[in-house]
């Protein structure tokens, strides 16, 4: 029987990253665009505290960027597109999977 | 086996492979016990080689259009005592075909139910008529010859995986 291998090529800066949401649809070309993003809460780049003489550093005073508690962070690093053959079978395989995940029996 | 290298294994392991860890060892956490009822399936490892007939856009909404016109057939449609389509019927033709590979063809029967049928070669094809209340099955493998009522799930993961 006549066999074909394929080989898996990993680019040098192969490094799965963690992620907890998408933003995408469909493109004008009629692809499917997901851009993977990590969504935390934000961090100041700068707090300013007052110096109290006598106790040393006091109260924080001033936080930039000032809408930094009512703010959150989207951050993207990775994105895919791909046609609709290839989101049909990437979704298909993703449901083997997560219906594979969901018959576990975590109380063997 | 220590705990550390049983964790790296386990790691490594989740989701592809059934770790040789029996889930009685001592000090076995609930992720290796989670890893250990992983059971490994190669044909869903990757994603599948498709042909160049699957998922056909076009004609899955040939097929989606050719049941619109189902819903404007009236009783005596055929001529004769043919049965209206019922929405339902239709619905579930209309998932059935989303998720299949290959398009099919798509036929309305005098019974109100829709037939979908597709043939590969003589050993491999099939034919489901889809109905209200029961979807009817004959599946022609290489390997086995399946004739009787299924669930729509069962269909789909059934015609999945025919001449992909």
């Amino acid at each position: 029987m006549q066999k074909i291998k394929y080989k898996y090529k990993f680019d040098d800066r192969y490094n799965p990253k963690f992620i907890n949401g998408a933003i995408g649809g469909v493109s004008p070309q009629g692809e499917i665009i997901i851009n993977f993003y990590l969504e935390r809460t934000s961090l100041p780049i700068t707090q300013t505290f007052d110096i109290n003489k006598s106790t040393g550093i006091g109260q924080l005073s001033v936080t930039e960027p000032k809408d930094i508690e009512n703010s959150f962070i989207r951050y993207i690093e990775n994105g895919v597109v791909m046609n609709y053959k290839t989101a049909k079978e990437i979704h298909r395989w993703l449901g083997e999977h997560i219906k594979n995940l969901e018959k576990l029996d975590i109380t063997k | 086996m220590d705990g550390t290298r049983l964790l790296n294994s386990t790691l490594l392991t989740m989701g592809l492979v059934v770790t040789s860890i029996p889930s009685n060892t001592v000090g076995a956490t609930p992720l290796n016990t989670l890893a250990s009822t992983v059971k490994y399936d190669g044909s869903i490892f990757t994603t599948r080689f498709l042909s160049q007939n699957s998922y056909s856009l076009d004609k899955l909404k040939f097929n989606k259009q050719k049941l619109k016109t189902y819903k404007n057939l009236k009783k005596k449609w055929d001529g004769y005592d043919g049965d209206e389509f019922d929405e339902d019927v239709i619905h579930i033709v209309e998932c059935i075909l989303s998720d299949l590979t290959i398009q099919p063809q798509v036929f309305p029967t005098s019974r109100g139910t829709i037939q979908i049928e597709k043939y590969f070669t003589d050993e491999n094809f099939y034919e489901i008529e889809i109905g209200k209340d029961e979807i009817f099955a004959y599946i022609v493998t290489n390997e086995e010859e399946i004739e009787r009522e299924v669930e729509i799930e069962e269909l789909i993961s059934l015609l999945s995986n025919l001449n992909v």
